[in-house]
């Protein structure tokens, strides 16, 4: 293109911008349920800025970039950009007041050109309505040349990289003027020379004036990139300050850093070994992962999201297949693939996703009960209602569900009194499984549920069962287990004692030494 | 709370939900009954009795098979392809005599379980729509069926087969005492059984009745020959009641069982609805057939009025279902 | 002998139409292939002519194309049918046409199953110079050589004056099966009754309904009627199957006397259930010969011959309506209900029995 440009988009802002506050974010709260996601969250962000946002999963960062985006409403606080009180009422609204969210999933149309999707939904018009494809260019090229790299406009989206279809992603925002770009973790997808390259991109934004939040777990490139940093840690910022100064250390120690229950299992003399995972590999050409796990033992998994932890309970489930590997329970090999198999071999594994997975709904307790034990609450092909009634009347007991009316449908408990279902069916079955996989078992649930599912955990593991403790709560799966085993990238990163720290898990987690 | 999404329990919430449904369906039912009476006296003669149970037995029984794929969240749309060809084959394979005539119904039976088989291993094991399947298979069966009777099929429906629609027990035929029969025995596999706790669950959240040990994959085969089955014996009644070597018979069961289904209670998401509801379904779409024919009025008329009652039907059940 | 081409497309839908279709249009060929080319000698031009047939979605279909086959092979001036199985799908007779034109043959005989879906290929063919036979139906456009038919509207109204003057005698009334809404021959057929009956001031419409060319609808709607109390002195039923329909429902409910019924399309089985339970009847012909007739359209075509628009065979000896008086001597007790009056004046025994139509 060497037809003059015609600018279309205003200057980068000028340098008396640079040190002004774009964005304030004063006091967000926001509660779903019983959990609040957000207390009192400030936020600011400064024209030419690169400010990273970081936490542990569900410490309420993608909360807080919903508000951001208008995507959800705060119960308290206020949005303001320039200076101006902004409702955020919509996602349109925060788009016209300059705010462009790059989020991991892109929302290109794959068969679509680059240029058609750049302008889809807000075309340039030419007279009588037709869409000016000349002026639609040139804007493009004139983002390109903002961001330092080429676009390929004409290429179909389907056939770019991922990191290409990022740059659309982001140059879509340049297009409609945004001065504040969050991206959500851009780098999860990128690798080498693409990584480098994003990074160019983000310091050129930068330099051009616009206002950054960048959200990472890569912790290294965000000393490198970032000026300063926010940390979040379960809804309430822990601290904003210059990246200048500050270590990958003090930044593990700020997301996790709280003082470490004193309450912990004591130290026990474990039985026979129940669950040995050996040479598993999780996904296709991935690592191998080996583990065992011994009568009485609860065994903790932590990772990032991602990592393999929810592939791994799937696999003991029956509902993944592993690429290699084997599994026995007991001494005895379980077959692989199928839920049968895993469920008549002695495991019960308490799924991540309660609503698709775990509970029957529209179901009654006692139905939802009986599912898994149905041989034992039925003669001759007949379900024995008073059977069925106990069994739900046992479970009710032992894990105190409310109401406690073994004829409630189970969507409509509350999330805490579901989960303790889902546990229970499985925990009266007979003969009690050897093995119990609890996946996530207390997200979104309230603190006196948490209690019960974390007492539960206790009690199998003393009356002699094997448990392995997915969670992404660090505070939970180190007060639970007896060791911690921590995922990376489809394999076993490392292994920690009980009285490990969550610096020590998050370093694992994250691959950077504390 | 409307639906009868909890299974039914005779001392339950759920039960009494069902009961009040149940009730407000026959008060309803009353209603238009005392109207009719009133309106259109010539409903209530032995004749009109007698071909209305006669049509919606051959309905309902299709209807129960359709049913129960709907309670897995399928369909199956090859139900009219399979009673054609049921027909066709106790046409072609029957003599006069009562073996002939086992042997032939066997075989339709056989026929139907086949095709509906080959329609459950299809959806569950190649993961493809339900749809698309039975569609296919409706063609495959079509097809296969004209290829072997050349459009011309051979034989004929035998006399003594007549009797199961002809007699029965004053205006009731015996193929409605089969369709009864039939239902109940479902509905006792369904509510009381621990068939129906898995099909239900695997109707509702096929995830969860896996990862509790149902063999969700077996399960959908079985329903689906079932499905086949019963919309085989369908077709042996159809027959009996045609009389006449039609080899496109069963044109229009598929869509009407699925109305009839779904009229009568059943969640085309699965997992909602029983058998008993989907029989009195077949029993009222063909009621309200036979009124709109009885009133005399004009064919436009009845088809504008057929395709509207089912439309307002089925919008009132979505909005119920929506509201629970 | 001509050799025999067969032709299946893609039936895009499913691969398992495909395959029973491709199997229904080998054995609707099979066994007549045999010495290819023996006659080749004689001299004589000889004719690749594509037929694009119905498909053997009924058993009239299956004697038409039987039929057609016959004659090809018996004129002697053809050494290549090309023959085409549409399965009764609009479009894939569509897709077919335009490989036929590919083939270059010297003429097509149509057997058109949408009205417009053909016009494009059909005027591409006439431009051409491949004259085009239309052979049972139309289509819309002008552009074809000839269409040769039965004029169904004719041959309906001639006997729905015969039910409202001569069965009724001008008084009495009427139940009405039509076929399908919508579709040309039930709407033709049904309008014939209706114009007859607006005629005969003495004659009402007490009841009517959709039948959907089926044999049990119709027969579920005849009972509905038969039900509703009224008194029905003589019943319409619109084409074969809405007759047989009728006549079925009229023999479970055992009235008295049978009223007459008129409407059907004839074939050996309306016969039979008319004889066999005395009902007064009224029919027309829809015969299979009509493929003779198309195809000796073709020859004359291809001859030189200036053809007229339309080739009416109404008229044709042994294609006129047929009364209560002629069915006994019509009904052949060896064909099975599917045989069509007048197939086995071309079509040998051992050709009947492989069509299922030898009892």
């Amino acid at each position: 293109m060497t037809e003059p440009v015609e600018t279309l988009i205003p200057p980068p802002a000028s340098m008396q911008r640079e040190n002004t506050t774009l964005l304030r974010m004063r006091g967000i709260s926001k509660r779903y349920g019983g959990v609040q996601a957000l207390s009192a969250v400030d936020l600011d962000l400064r024209a030419g800025e690169v400010h990273a946002l970081l936490g542990e999963n569900g410490a309420g960062k993608s909360t807080l970039i919903k508000v951001l985006a208008g995507a959800t409403q705060p119960d308290e606080g206020t949005v303001e950009i320039d200076g101006q009180v902004s409702a955020m009422a919509t996602p349109a609204a925060a788009r016209a007041a300059g705010v462009s969210v790059v989020h991991q999933e892109f929302s290109l149309v794959p068969t679509l050109t680059v240029l058609e999707n750049l302008f889809l939904g807000t075309e340039i018009r030419a007279r009588f309505g037709r869409v000016d494809w000349r002026a639609q260019r040139r804007a493009a090229t004139e983002a390109a040349a903002r961001m330092g790299v080429p676009l390929a406009l004409d290429r179909r989206v389907e056939t770019l990289s991922i990191a290409e279809q990022q740059r659309v992603e982001i140059a879509r925002s340049l297009l409609f003027d945004a001065k504040i770009i969050v991206l959500d973790e851009p780098s999860a997808v990128l690798a080498g020379r693409e990584l480098e390259q994003l990074f160019e991109i983000v310091r050129g934004l930068r330099d051009s004036g616009t206002g950054v939040v960048y959200i990472s777990h890569r912790l290294s490139e965000l000393t490198s990139l970032a000026d300063r940093v926010t940390v979040l840690r379960d809804g309430k910022r822990v601290e904003t300050r210059p990246m200048e100064g500050t270590t990958e250390a003090d930044l593990i120690r700020l997301m996790v850093g709280r003082d470490i229950d004193a309450a912990r299992h004591d130290r026990q003399h474990h039985g026979d070994v129940v669950l040995e995972v050996s040479g598993v590999r999780l996904f296709k050409g991935g690592p191998e992962i080996d583990l065992t796990v011994a009568a009485g033992e609860v065994v903790g998994i932590a990772g990032l999201v991602g990592s393999g932890r929810t592939r791994l309970a799937n696999s003991l489930a029956g509902i993944h297949r592993p690429h290699a590997g084997e599994v026995r329970l007991c001494g005895r090999a379980v077959r692989l693939g199928s839920p049968r198999a895993s469920v008549a071999a002695g495991m019960a594994v308490i799924p991540e996703n309660r609503r698709d997975e775990g509970a029957l709904l529209p179901h009654t307790i006692s139905e939802n009960v009986a599912l898994p034990n149905l041989r034992e609450v039925s003669r001759g092909g007949l379900v024995r209602r008073e059977s069925e009634r106990k069994l739900a009347e046992q479970v009710i007991a032992r894990l105190d569900v409310r109401p406690k009316d073994t004829e409630a449908r189970v969507g409509g408990l509350s999330g805490g009194n579901q989960q303790k279902v889902v546990i229970g069916k499985s925990l009266v079955r007979s003969p009690v499984p050897q093995l119990f996989v609890f996946d996530e078992p207390t997200r979104g649930i309230d603190v006196p549920a948490k209690h019960e599912v974390h007492r539960a955990i206790a009690d199998l593991a003393a009356a002699g069962s094997a448990v392995i403790l997915i969670s992404s709560e660090l505070p939970e799966v180190l007060q639970c287990s007896h060791r911690i085993l921590v995922m990376r990238e489809g394999a076993i990163a490392g292994e920690l004692p009980m009285g490990a720290s969550e610096e020590d898990v998050m370093s694992l987690a994250v691959g950077t030494p504390a | 709370m409307t639906t009868t999404a909890g299974l039914a329990h005779a001392d339950t919430g759920a039960a009494r939900a069902v009961a009040l449904r149940v009730l407000g369906v026959l008060g309803v039912a009353a209603v238009a009954a005392v109207a009719t009476a009133l309106w259109l006296p010539q409903f209530y003669t032995a004749t009109n009795l007698n071909s209305l149970l006669l049509q919606a037995s051959i309905l309902g029984i299709v209807t129960l098979g359709q049913a129960l794929v709907l309670l897995v969240a399928g369909l199956d749309l090859s139900v009219a392809a399979v009673m054609s060809a049921s027909l066709v084959v106790v046409a072609s394979l029957s003599g006069e005599g009562l073996g002939g005539i086992a042997v032939a119904v066997l075989a339709a039976v056989l026929l139907g379980l086949g095709v509906g088989t080959l329609n459950g291993v299809l959806v569950a094991y190649r993961g493809v729509a339900p749809f698309i399947v039975t569609l296919g298979t409706a063609a495959l069966v079509s097809g296969l069926q004209l290829v072997y009777t050349r459009g011309a099929p051979p034989g004929a429906i035998p006399e003594r087969m007549r009797g199961l629609t002809q007699d029965g027990i004053g205006v009731v035929p015996w193929s409605a005492v089969l369709c009864v029969a039939l239902a109940v025995a479902l509905h006792v596999g369904l509510r009381r059984g621990t068939y129906g706790r898995r099909v239900y669950a695997t109707g509702t959240s096929l995830g969860v009745a896996r990862r509790a040990g149902v063999r969700t994959d077996l399960l959908l085969v079985g329903i689906y020959a079932l499905c086949g089955g019963l919309a085989a014996l369908a077709g042996v009644v159809l027959s009996s009641y045609v009389g006449y070597v039609d080899g496109a018979a069963g044109k229009g069961y598929d869509l009407d069982s699925v109305a009839a289904a779904v009229i009568g209670g059943v969640a085309f998401t699965g997992g909602k609805g029983g058998v008993l509801g989907a029989a009195l379904g077949a029993l009222a779409l063909t009621v309200v057939l036979n009124v709109l024919v009885l009133s005399g009025i004009g064919s436009h008329v009845q088809l504008i009025a057929r395709g509207a009652i089912i439309v307002v039907a089925l919008a009132f059940i979505a909005h119920r279902a929506i509201k629970k | 002998m001509p050799g025999i081409t067969s032709f299946k497309l893609n039936s895009r839908l499913v691969l398992a139409v495909t395959l029973a279709g491709a199997l229904a249009t080998t054995t609707a060929c099979s066994g007549d292939d045999g010495g290819d080319g023996g006659d080749k000698a004689s001299g004589e031009k000889k004719y690749k002519i594509a037929y694009l047939a119905q498909g053997t979605t009924n058993s009239w279909a299956a004697q038409m194309d039987a039929i057609m086959d016959t004659v090809a092979k018996e004129s002697g001036k053809v050494d290549d049918l090309l023959y085409f199985d549409a399965a009764g799908n609009a479009e894939t007779q569509l897709g077919q046409l335009e490989s036929a034109l590919n083939q270059r043959p010297d003429a097509i005989i149509l057997t058109p199953l949408g009205k417009s879906a053909a016009v494009g290929p059909v005027e591409r063919a006439m431009a051409q110079d491949i004259p085009v036979i239309l052979c049972a139906s139309g289509v819309d456009s002008e552009d074809y050589t000839t269409q040769v038919a039965m004029n169904t509207y004719e041959a309906s109204l001639a006997q729905a004056k015969w039910l409202v003057n001569d069965a009724l005698g001008g008084k009495g009334t009427i139940a009405v099966v039509d076929g399908i809404a919508g579709v040309d021959t039930s709407e033709i057929m049904g309008k014939a009754l209706r114009e007859a009956v607006a005629e005969a001031p003495g004659v009402e419409i007490v009841q009517e309904g959709y039948g959907q060319f089926s044999v049990s609808d119709s027969k579920k709607l005849s009972q509905t009627f038969l039900a509703s109390g009224k008194q029905i002195d003589a019943w319409w039923g619109s084409g074969g199957e809405s007759v047989t329909g009728i006549m079925s429902a009229l023999v479970d409910a055992k009235p008295a006397q049978m009223p007459p019924v008129a409407g059907a399309t004839l074939s050996n089985g309306v016969l039979r259930m008319s004889l066999e339970n005395d009902i007064p009847l009224g029919a027309m012909q829809f015969p299979a010969t009509l493929a003779a007739d198309c195809f000796e359209a073709a020859m004359d075509a291809l001859a030189g011959e200036e053809l007229p628009k339309f080739i009416d065979v109404t008229a044709k000896d042994g294609n006129e309506n047929i009364y209560t008086e002629d069915v006994a001597k019509l009904y052949n007790e060896e064909y099975t209900d599917d045989y069509i009056i007048g197939s086995d004046s071309i079509l040998s025994a051992d050709q009947l029995a492989k069509l299922n139509l030898v009892r």
